[in-house]
This record gives C-alpha cells, structure tokens and sequence, in this order.
C-alpha cells in the first residue's frame, strides 16, 4: 500500500489519481464519523463531500506535522461542528421514545432470529438518537474514540486541545450517556437484545 | 484517593490511558469499593454498547460525486494560477489585454504625456509643460512638401498623401464615371468594406462652396462629422470629414465633384471581412466560455469557489464587452462611408497658360524630397530625446502599477501557505 504521505505529495504535483486513492481509502471513515456526528445519511454524505474538497483545495496548507487521516477528519470534524451549531438554531425533531416502543412491539415473532436482529437494529437506532442528544463537543470525542476507535492523540489532534481535555471530556461524555441510556435501561440492557 | 476522584478516572482507567501511580491507586480503590465498581460496570456497559454500533458503509457512487466536484475545482484553480502566477510584464499584459480600447487610449496618453514631459523638461526648462508639442513638427514635414509641390507646379506629384485603404485602392487621375463604378463593384455582397474618398477641389470662393457642401451631404442622408478650416498666404483652405450612407455614397462624390475642380481623388474601401469574422468568432467563443462558468457556478458550494468563479466570469464578460465595442464600430464603419473634402480657394486667377518647365526638375524634386526626409529624420530623433528624457518618469509613474502586482503575489503566497 502506497503510504498517505506519497500520496499527498502526487496530489501536490497535480495527480488526479493519487487524490482518488485518497477517496477511496478515507470515505468510509469519514462517512461513519459524519453519520455518527449529524444522525442522518443525507447530510453525512453531503458534508463528506464537502469535508474531501475543502482538504482537496486545501492541500496546499497541509504541512504534514500531523497524519493526512489526522487532517482530514479535523476538517471533517469541523463541518460536522459548523452544521451541528446550525442545527441547533433550528432543532431536527426525532423519533419520540414512545413511538420507539410501539415498533418494537409491532415486531413480528414467527422467526426468532430475523425478529431479534430487528429488535436490535431499533435498539442501535434509538441509541444513535440518544447520542445525538449529547452536546456536539462530547458526542465528538465520544464518536472518535468508541466508534472510530482513534488513539487520545489523535483525537487531541483532530478537536484541537490537550490530552487531559480529551480524558476529561470523554469521562463527562461517556457519563452522561450511560445516565441517558439508564433511563431506558431494559430497553438497552435487558438480555437478549444486547449481545456483548 | 476517594470516590469522587476515582470516577473523574474510570473512564481513561478502561481505556488504559492512566500513568502507573493512577493506576494504582485506582486498584486499590475499587478492590475496597462496590459503589465505584458498580459505576465502573456500567460505564463499561455504555461503552460497549456504543462499541457495537455497525459501521455503516457510505452509499455507492460516493467517490465518484467527490471526485466530480474536485474536477470541477482543479479546473477552476488551473485558470486561475495559470494567470495569478505570472511575472510582472506578463501580468501587465494581461491586465491591458482586457479592455484594449482602454489601454491603446492609456498607452497613447502615455506616450504623448512622455513627449511633452520629455520636450518640457529639455526645451522648456523650469517644468512648463506644453501638451501641444507632439504635433509641432508633424506639420513641418507637410508644409516643407507642400512647398516642394509649389516649387515643382504639379498639384498632383503629391498624390500620395491620402494613402490609407490598401486593398482597393483606386487612384483616378482621368476622371469620369469609369473609376466611380469600378469602386462600386469592388464591393463584392456580403463582404464588409469600409468605403472611403478622398477629393481635393479648387474653388474660387470658399464660403458658397461650403454652403453647396454641406447641402448637398445633407440631402444624401450624410452628416459633417469634422471641419476643418486654415488661413494661409491669402488664401483659405477648409477640410471636412464627411459620413454618408453607403448607398449614396458614388452619387455624392460625384456630386461633390461638381462644386469645384477636381484636383485629387481617391476612392478605396478596406475590406474588414476577416477582421469583422475573427472578432465575431471570438465573441461567440467568449459567450460558450461565460455560459460553462454560469454552469460551474452553479454548481459551486462554497463562498470561495463562487469568488474564484466570479472573477472568471468577470474578466470573459469584459473581453465580450470590448469585442461588442469593436464590431459596433465595424458596423458603424461599414454602414457609413468617410469622405473627406478638401476645398482650397484658388490663390490668383490665372491669366496665361505657361509651358511646362523641365528646367532643373530633377534638382527641385530632388531637393524637395530630401529636405522632407531631413525633416521627419529630425522629428523622428527628436521624439526620441523626448522619451528619453521622459522615461525616468514613466518607471516612477509604474511604481504604483508594479506594487498593486506585488500586493496580489503576496496576498496568494500566504493563502498558499
Ligand atoms: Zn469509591
């Protein structure tokens, strides 16, 4: 595999191929991260797009102190902030946790396995609701860490602040998840629907 | 260590992110104490509850769009690199070749502010300048030949004066309609040629022949464009520039003619087809170009890519504006024929018919010719000492032009970086 940086450096000189390569290796990671952050496959798809042009004219600046991955999920993770302080001006309404119990109980029972991977799906997707009602700076370091698996480095890289910001922020964020999901607790953890 | 301390730790103590005392003393902790388990099961619990969340995969077709939209801004930065990156004489360039007309009218005041900067600094010593000067000594040449063509009595020796219309340049000494007619098919349909005449007549009194001048234009549809009038050795000389409708054109020299006698005529007409076809060519080009950046920046989902296209269209729109002037021109050139009348008082009427003198004409033209060339030579040279003498000024005056495309440079070298 052709590292990033010699990548990045066939871009610089105009190669259109390299930036593809580029694409095709980071899209997907940007996809989750952008799914994961705004909630929906609309908007993810669309600030994914934005996030590899505005790295594409942007290339020029990248300096490489940090990885190119580093960089481009920093510009991914900024858009995602700039649309999510959007957002907040006008509120995106979301399933009620009403409405979620009562598909769960329209669940049809004859196939136990294709109805527990349907209880499960719910269950996901009530949890990706619930992570969206975190405030966007701790569902960040959330996302990054739990979902992308990304080192407390990188992550500090990628928002911008210290280590200790990150461990503090990820302790409050993970916090007030698990006292949201409480709430809901035989809904998340009761056995059967959730499987380690 | 207590509770309180030990759960701001849970979260990096599961990630393994704590240093070894941390560590420590966390263990121990939470070996004496259910309550921070407990808090640190459920926490594990969150966690791998978000850890199960599946990837999902972007949609099919992704990469494509992106790499679509990065086309489109590759192609948009290439034009405008290939144009901010340039030295300072090619950026110069460029700027004056988008609004020609401008810049040929700019290099003209340029160059004669040079000339009578150059020949106020040298002749008129404490910076009076005189802005007539450039043409001072164009006159000379014309009244040192007019002499020539006075001492040699051959009005027309000097019929080359005219001598614009390269193409169908007609030069009649025999008059009649032969010359007139063959000026009329020397347009042949659908070419765009601009007709011009050229007539000098002689008359006895200058004011009744204007009349019947601007009479006549008139009742051809045309119109007197420019007048000209000179008082010399007693004799009065009037010039004008006439603009008639092609059609009546023929018909109005012929009449003109009548006024006086017919000293000079020229007919010609330049033809403009390939020009007028070329600009065309290139307007048309300009609009396909205007209508791909609309396109574009249709397209465009940044403020930036909205300004690099807007600059774009904003230099195509001007080069389009320029060309429309130019045909307009063309048009206006073509529709109307430029005939310019020169009507000269006769000096002293002529009693008695002298022969004509051979007697030294080799020497007198010889000497006229000469002393012609000696005096464009000496205007020539003096132009010269002029510009001279002006150009540490003109470089002065480039300074602020030279630091506008430095400012530009920079302002791109540190968005580069
Ligand atoms: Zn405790």
């Amino acid at each position: 595999m052709v590292p990033d940086e010699v990548l990045v450096k066939e871009c610089r000189r105009g190669s259109r191929e390299a930036f593809a390569v580029l694409v095709e290796r980071y899209q997907a990671k940007i996809y989750n991260l952008t799914y994961r952050l705004l909630g929906n496959a609309d908007d993810a798809e669309e600030l994914t797009q934005e996030a590899f042009c505005r790295a594409f004219a942007k290339l020029g600046e990248f300096r490489g102190e940090a990885a190119f991955s580093t960089w481009l999920y920093r510009i991914a993770h900024n858009l995602c902030l700039d649309e999510l302080r959007r957002r907040q001006r006008r509120p995106v309404l979301s399933l009620s946790e009403h409405e979620m119990r009562r598909y769960l109980e329209e669940v049809p029972g004859e196939n136990p396995e294709a109805a527990e991977l349907c209880v499960r799906r719910a269950v996901l997707g009530r949890l990706q609701e619930v992570l969206a009602t975190l405030p966007p700076d701790q569902r960040t370091v959330l996302v990054l860490r739990d979902v992308q698996d990304l080192s407390y480095e990188e992550i500090a890289q990628i928002i911008g602040c210290s280590l200790g910001t990150v461990k503090s922020r990820l302790n409050r964020a993970r916090r007030a998840l698990r006292d949201k999901l409480s709430a809901e607790r035989e809904l998340f953890f009761s056995d059967g629907v959730y499987s380690g | 260590m207590d509770c309180r301390a030990v759960e701001e730790k849970l979260s990096a103590y599961l990630d393994g992110q704590l240093e070894a005392k941390e560590l420590k003393s966390v263990a121990i902790h939470l070996e004496t104490c259910p309550s921070c388990r407990a808090e640190l099961a459920s926490l594990k619990e969150t966690i791998d509850l978000v850890r199960s969340l599946e990837h999902v995969s972007p949609p099919p077709g992704l990469k494509d769009k992106i790499m679509g939209r990065v086309d489109e801004l590759a192609s948009v930065r290439n034009l405008k690199e290939s144009r901010e990156s340039r030295g300072f004489l090619p950026w110069l360039w460029c700027r004056l070749g988008r609004r020609p007309v401008l810049s040929v009218a700019a290099a003209a005041a340029v160059l004669v502010l040079a000339l009578a900067l150059g020949r106020g600094l040298l002749e008129g010593g404490t910076g009076v300048l005189r802005l007539n000067v450039p043409s001072a000594g164009a006159p000379q040449v014309a009244i040192d030949m007019k002499r020539a063509e006075k001492n040699s009595e051959e009005p027309n020796a000097t019929s080359a004066t005219g001598g614009r219309a390269p193409e169908t340049l007609i030069k009649s000494a025999e008059l009649g309609s032969a010359a007139t007619s063959t000026a009329r098919q020397a347009v042949p349909l659908g070419r765009k040629v601009v007709q011009t005449g050229r007539l000098v007549l002689l008359v006895e009194n200058l004011d009744p022949a204007t009349d019947e001048l601007v009479r006549l234009t008139q009742a051809r549809g045309g119109f007197i464009q420019n007048s000209f009038l000179k008082r010399g050795e007693g004799a009065r000389t009037a010039s004008y520039t006439l603009r008639v409708p092609v059609p009546a054109f023929v018909n109005l020299v012929q009449e003109l003619e009548k006024i006086g006698e017919v000293e000079q005529r020229e007919l010609g007409g330049q033809d403009v087809t390939e020009e007028y076809v070329d600009v065309e060519a290139r307007r048309r080009n300009l609009e396909r170009q205007e209508e791909r950046f609309l396109n574009i920046l249709a397209q465009a989902k940044t403020v930036d890519d909205v300004l690099k296209v807007e600059t774009q269209l904003e230099r195509v729109r001007g080069e389009i504006e320029s060309l429309t002037a130019r045909l307009k021109y063309l048009d206006n050139q073509v529709a109307l024929a430029t005939i310019t009348v020169e009507l000269k008082e006769r000096p002293r009427p002529v009693n008695t018919v002298r022969a004509f003198s051979a007697a030294n004409l080799g020497t007198r033209l010889r000497q006229a010719m000469l002393s012609s060339v000696n005096a464009l030579l000496e205007y020539a040279g003096q132009v010269l000492v002029w510009l001279a003498a002006a150009l540490p000024f003109l470089l002065v005056a480039l300074v602020p032009v030279a630091f506008v495309w430095w400012r530009k440079r920079r302002r791109r070298n540190k968005l580069r970086n």
